[in-house]
């Protein structure tokens, strides 16, 4: 079909030209066809053996076959006459016997069942290249096309050697197109493709095959008497020679050097020399038919794997060459790595940017760019997910060839063989420095902005944590002058000054305790993530809001899980988040009676394993339009206030992989609630 | 005047606190009560003890304001001294103008505590010791007929055995049976000493008709 494909496209280029250099083309064409098919039908009647004038091998049947199989079918009608021209003339002169008719019927239909066999099903002039088309060729061609159209061949034999002529016809025919048909087509396609890059050595190799093999059948085939040849072992002399060529020329090869054999063997038989003349040649002739027949199936059969394997390497090598050229004229950087971990390509880019050459780069050679602090979290994940089987995604710095660290991000993901097995990962990075940069700067001015709504919340509680720090310094201050006076009274008090001191250490450490809250809240610094019991640092931030709370007089309940799984996160930003909370809370009730103004805080595992802390306070709710736009930045319903407090703690909670929402209480009141994902749900 | 174990009864939150100020007062000298917040005071109060309240103003629940107008509107005026975390003048001036004592503020001098205590605690006495004599002057007046009683308010008023007599349509002599019945009564001496019992019993001179 493919070639039938060619023939038209070639056909449509011809088509370019003025018609009648076509029709001229065409007509050259026949006539050549005419002059072969001629010069073949006058063999092949010299050929004949008697006494029934049996042909070992009809040559012009497969002629034409080879040419119907090449050229486009539209054209058949002008090739068909001119390979019987020859036949027709000899027939017209003995005044068209109906035996003759009968054969020519016979002949079309056989070449006609045959090319159009070979072009649907064995892949036409190509059908040597491959196992499975040179099976289909074999059963269409050779088998069933000469055995149906032997019935119609057989006819003029009459009914009591119909049968006989049937057997002639099917095996001269069969060997036709085992032995010359491929052999033209094969040539034809050696022209098609052009004799290009053959070199000297090859030429000579193949004279070698040529001369070799001519010179042994002529001596076996021909030279030797009968009995001389009567050694079974000498008729497989040639088999050495046919499977060079098979191994080292393929199917033109092994189809040119049959031929050779064939047409040397033939003559033998016909000429009365040779193993196969042992009785009549009748009797010697089908006996040579199947020695050519078996000696060349096997051999055209592994002229034929030898191709294909050969076209697969060449196809796997065509492929590889091609991935090659593309990845070194991607722009992005790629490497590939076994399935050992160790790195086996990088291409050009990569090449390029590290300055560094690909045996340098080899195993892992390559580590050695990456920046040390960025080493172990990179062999880490992709060790991991290599483990895993698993994509994954990393950024690290690696050295450029000016020495600058660069940010790369690098994805990289399994590659696996068309049989499933895993060979390994193919990953590919760009250099995202300047974007990176952009993200750090933005990242520094989030935290600022994080460190200032902490400071602002923290500066609405001074009165309350002055307070709070008076506490201890008034009882330490009391504590003291007591001792002064009880010592000064009776100087032998000392049991009662040594509990006053030691109560005098106790207060010094909750005032302490007072400043290193505040102290941690008020630190500029990154984020450090750490597990964290959610219930310590609910308590510690109600430590810090408790004076306010009292003086706003706001009562503050708790319910705390007793257990609760470890959260992932930052203390001082969850912190900053539960107090911005609170103190949202307290505000939304300051126009409520006092015995109202209640803040419950509850902590609790969801279904999904993430913990759930809930701040609800018993205000007058939130409007339902104001309900997402609290989130918003610059959006406020204080007077005094940026209105980035519950913007900055969202983004805090996001930034530990939560949610952070808000909800009016069905009792009244508005709830905001907090779910985190815990370590165990975390699968890093 | 000051016993050795006058109460100061300390109501604040903060437990440290408490017993810092429980010591520093039984160092100088008084018996301590403590209360952790105004409504455990208020169960517990006794209003026939002396003594005087130290009271934190940030209280949970009841605030100390709270407590102090409470207890002015149960008509029990103890003396307070205020203390707060923070000098917060609206509060301290609304705690000044209800009647305490001393606002100050923590931590706490103890010299200055221990003088507004005392202070307080002084008044607390004096309050009590006039309450007490008003107290027993009350008594006696009660014990005082209708027209003995009249004529204590026309004596009060400065007027002369006659002129009463005139201005109650009696004799001379009546009104000095009267008089000296009155006298009795109140447990006084002389004219002038009756005159200042009346005045701190609140009793009103009697309007006089023929003054001029």
């Amino acid at each position: 079909m493919q070639d039938a494909a060619i023939a038209i496209r070639d056909d449509s280029i011809v088509a370019v030209g003025s018609s009648s250099a076509r029709g001229l083309r065409l007509a050259i064409r026949a006539v050549l066809v005419l002059s072969v098919c001629y010069l073949s039908t006058e063999i092949g009647f010299a050929h004949k053996i008697p006494p029934h004038n049996i042909s070992a091998l009809w040559p012009t049947g497969a002629i034409l076959f080879s040419v119907l199989v090449v050229t486009p079918v539209r054209h058949w009608w002008v090739y068909i006459p001119a390979a019987y021209f020859t036949s027709i003339i000899n027939d017209a002169r003995a005044g068209f016997p109906i035996a003759a008719m009968w054969f020519i019927a016979a002949g079309v239909l056989e070449i006609l069942i045959a090319a159009f066999g070979v072009r649907r099903f064995a892949d036409g002039i190509k059908a040597f290249e491959a196992p499975q088309s040179l099976i289909a060729y074999l059963a269409i061609a050779v088998v069933f096309a000469p055995c149906v159209s032997a019935f119609l061949g057989a006819m003029p034999g009459g009914a009591e050697s119909y049968w006989f002529y049937w057997r002639v016809w099917v095996l001269s025919e069969a060997l036709a197109f085992l032995v010359l048909a491929p052999a033209i087509l094969t040539w034809i396609g050696v022209a098609r493709a052009g004799l290009r890059n053959i070199s000297l050595a090859r030429v000579i190799e193949a004279c070698l095959i040529v001369c070799g093999l001519v010179a042994i059948s002529i001596v076996v085939f021909t030279k030797l008497s009968a009995s001389e040849a009567n050694v079974p072992v000498l008729v497989y002399s040639p088999l050495p020679l046919l499977l060079w060529a098979a191994v080292r020329f393929g199917p033109v090869g092994v189809n040119t050097c049959l031929l050779i054999v064939a047409c040397v063997s033939i003559s033998g038989a016909v000429h009365g020399h040779g193993p196969f003349h042992t009785g009549t040649p009748a009797e010697g002739v089908p006996a040579m038919q199947l020695f050519l027949a078996t000696v060349s199936v096997p051999l055209m059969l592994l002229a034929a794997l030898f191709q294909e394997r050969h076209a697969k390497t060449n196809a796997l090598r065509e492929s590889e060459a091609r991935f090659r050229s593309m990845a070194d004229s991607a722009p992005v950087m790629i490497w590939m790595s076994d399935d050992q971990k160790q790195c086996e390509y990088f291409n050009k880019p990569w090449l390029d940017f590290t300055g560094r050459c690909m045996a340098e780069e080899l195993g892992d050679g390559w580590t050695a760019g990456v920046h040390p602090e960025d080493l172990d979290h990179c062999l880490k994940t992709y060790s991991t997910a290599f483990d895993a089987r698993k994509p994954f995604e990393m950024e690290y710095r690696l050295k450029r060839r000016d020495g600058e660290y660069r940010w790369i991000a690098d994805y990289g993901t399994p590659r696996y063989a068309p049989d499933g097995a895993f060979t390994g990962y193919i990953g590919s990075c760009i250099d995202v420095t300047d974007g990176k940069l952009g993200e750090l700067q933005l990242q520094e001015q989030r935290a600022e902005l994080t460190h200032l709504s902490r400071v602002a919340v923290l500066g609405e509680l001074t009165g309350a944590l002055a307070h709070e720090l008076n506490q201890p310094l008034t009882a330490i201050l009391s504590n003291a002058q007591a001792a002064q006076r009880f010592l000064s009274q009776r100087p032998d008090c000392l049991s009662e000054v040594h509990e006053i001191l030691n109560d005098i250490v106790a207060e010094d450490k909750r005032a302490g305790e007072v400043i290193r809250r505040l102290r941690a809240l008020l630190r500029k610094g990154e984020t450090q993530l750490q597990p964290l019991d959610i219930n310590e640092v609910i308590n510690d931030v109600l430590e810090l809001a408790r004076a306010d709370c009292v003086s706003r007089e706001v009562s503050l309940h708790c319910e705390l899980a007793p257990t609760l799984p470890l959260v992932l996160g930052d203390r001082v930003q969850l912190q900053q988040v539960l107090l911005n909370l609170v103190v949202n809370a307290c505000d939304a009730m300051s126009d409520c009676d006092p015995p109202d103004r209640r803040i419950s805080v509850t902590t609790a595992t969801d279904k999904d394993g993430s913990v759930r802390i809930t701040i609800s306070d018993c205000g007058h709710g939130i409007p339902v339009e104001q309900m997402e736009r609290l989130f918003e930045p610059f959006y406020t319903t204080k007077a005094q206030g940026l209105g980035l407090g519950l913007t900055i703690c969202r983004s805090i909670v996001a930034a530990h992989g939560g949610k952070l929402w808000a909800e009016n209480s069905p009792g009244g009141g508005a709830k905001f609630c907090m779910s985190l994902p815990t370590r165990r749900g975390d699968a890093r | 005047m000051i016993s050795d174990f006058d109460t100061v009864y300390v109501v604040d939150d903060d437990e440290g606190v408490r017993k810092a100020l429980t010591r520093l007062l039984r160092a100088a000298g008084f018996e301590v009560s403590c209360f952790a917040s105004a409504a455990e005071y208020l169960a517990q109060d006794d209003r026939t003890r002396a003594g005087c309240l130290l009271l934190d103003v940030a209280l949970p629940g009841i605030s100390g304001l709270d407590l102090q107008e409470a207890l002015a509107a149960t008509g029990h005026e103890r003396s307070i001294v205020f203390i707060s975390g923070h000098g917060d003048i609206p509060k301290t001036v609304q705690a000044m103008k209800a009647g305490a004592i001393d606002f100050l503020t923590k931590p706490l001098d103890d010299e200055k505590l221990i003088d507004a205590v005392r202070f307080a605690i002084e008044k607390d006495h004096r309050a009590r010791h006039i309450r007490a004599q008003r107290e027993s002057i009350e008594q006696r007046l009660a014990t005082l007929t209708q027209r003995e009683r009249e004529v204590l308010e026309h004596v009060v008023s400065g007027q002369l055995n006659k002129q009463i007599a005139a201005e109650l349509g009696t004799v001379e002599k009546t009104i000095k049976v009267h008089r000296g019945r009155v006298m009795a009564k109140m447990g006084v001496e002389s004219v002038a000493e009756l005159v200042r019992v009346a005045e701190q019993a609140g009793v009103k001179p009697a309007a006089s008709r023929s003054s001029n």
